[in-house]
């Protein structure tokens, strides 16, 4: 979603959270066996309120195998940013929030719904029930990293 | 009331993980898994057997945030037209008639500003404004995608069921998880 306080994204600012995601993944990804190496291609993306520009998607290989962590728009509703893992397995769907996040809700009839998330940061949507907000950390990116490349 | 859009994700990760599954037996030459009634037979390579799931779950993706808004609207809109037999309670007939009159408008009202409006006492702006930017996003969909990119923004299946969630929850029309 493009928040008031985002109303107007900054593609600069945009690469950069991306570069920064990218380095946390060479961070993470440096304990797995065997050690993967890394390379980055321009892709282009096209939104409407950038038009066409390009942006680097990181391919991660493991001997034989490949996964791509594809930045997909920085303009998405519900969030501020989503990158998909995509290899054997996957899309496996990156988040991206910024804003803070929502108190608990009460409702008419007196349930109080807990937030979604309690941090900023990169999520890992997640793709079977309950569909929560994953905070995504090491453990949980070379989990789907396997996934993706075995 | 359980949440409707639930049997919808549910038919979505089935779906999905059927593909991520036939991808793996096409990448790891499983070929015994494939016969001559499997369109991949067709494919003259690999790839493009790949390339072809790889559009398929794009395609998958974007019916179900279609199937999803359908569920959605569906379930307001029976909700919104219970709330008028709750306030006109009479035996007179012309009553019967304005009740009869007031449900046959309802079912007219357009989604993104009558139906999700009559809420803006009870549910944020942000969250209503998601919820209209899903909305666009479906008739995009179904509309053909008439221009290349679609009108708000991206919508994942997960971020409109979260979204779509949040406003029944919010409303009260269903339980909380």
């Amino acid at each position: 979603m493009l928040t008031e306080q985002a109303a107007r994204p900054d593609l600069a600012d945009w690469r950069r959270k991306v570069e920064d995601l990218y380095e946390k993944i060479r961070a993470w990804t440096s304990e797995m066996e065997p050690r993967p190496t890394f390379a980055t291609e321009p892709i282009s993306i096209i939104e409407r309120w950038s038009g066409e520009y390009q942006l680097p998607q990181l391919l991660i290989r493991q001997g034989e195998d490949e996964m791509t962590v594809r930045p997909v728009a920085r303009a998405v509703v519900g969030a501020e940013g989503r990158v998909d893992l995509e290899g054997l397995d996957g899309p496996f769907v990156l988040v991206l929030h910024e804003s803070e996040p929502e108190p608990p809700f009460r409702t008419p009839k007196g349930v109080v719904i807990p937030a979604r998330r309690t941090t900023r940061g990169w999520f890992w949507a997640e793709d079977r029930a309950p569909w929560g907000l994953i905070p995504l950390d090491g453990p949980l990116f070379r989990e789907l990293a396997e996934s993706c490349l075995r | 009331m359980t949440n409707p859009l639930m049997s919808i994700m549910g038919w979505y990760a089935v779906a999905l993980d059927s593909m991520r599954i036939t991808e793996r037996v096409i990448n790891k030459d499983m070929r015994a898994a494939i016969t001559n009634r499997h369109v991949f037979r067709r494919h003259e390579s690999k790839e493009i057997s790949l390339a072809s799931i790889k559009g398929a779950e794009r395609e998958l993706a974007d019916l179900v945030v279609l199937s999803l808004v359908a569920t959605f609207e569906r379930t307001l809109r029976d909700h919104v037209m219970e709330r008028p037999g709750r306030i006109i309670v009479s035996d007179d007939p012309v009553d019967a008639a304005i009740h009869e009159a007031i449900l046959n408008d309802i079912e007219y009202w357009r989604i993104a500003d009558r139906l999700i409006g009559i809420f803006e006492k009870r549910i944020g702006s942000d969250l209503r404004g998601q919820v209209r930017q899903i909305i666009g996003y479906r008739n995009w969909v179904a509309h053909g995608r008439a221009t290349a990119i679609p009108p708000d923004g991206n919508v994942a299946p997960q971020f409109a069921f979260e979204q779509l969630t949040g406003f029944l929850e919010r409303t009260g029309i269903i339980d909380p998880a």
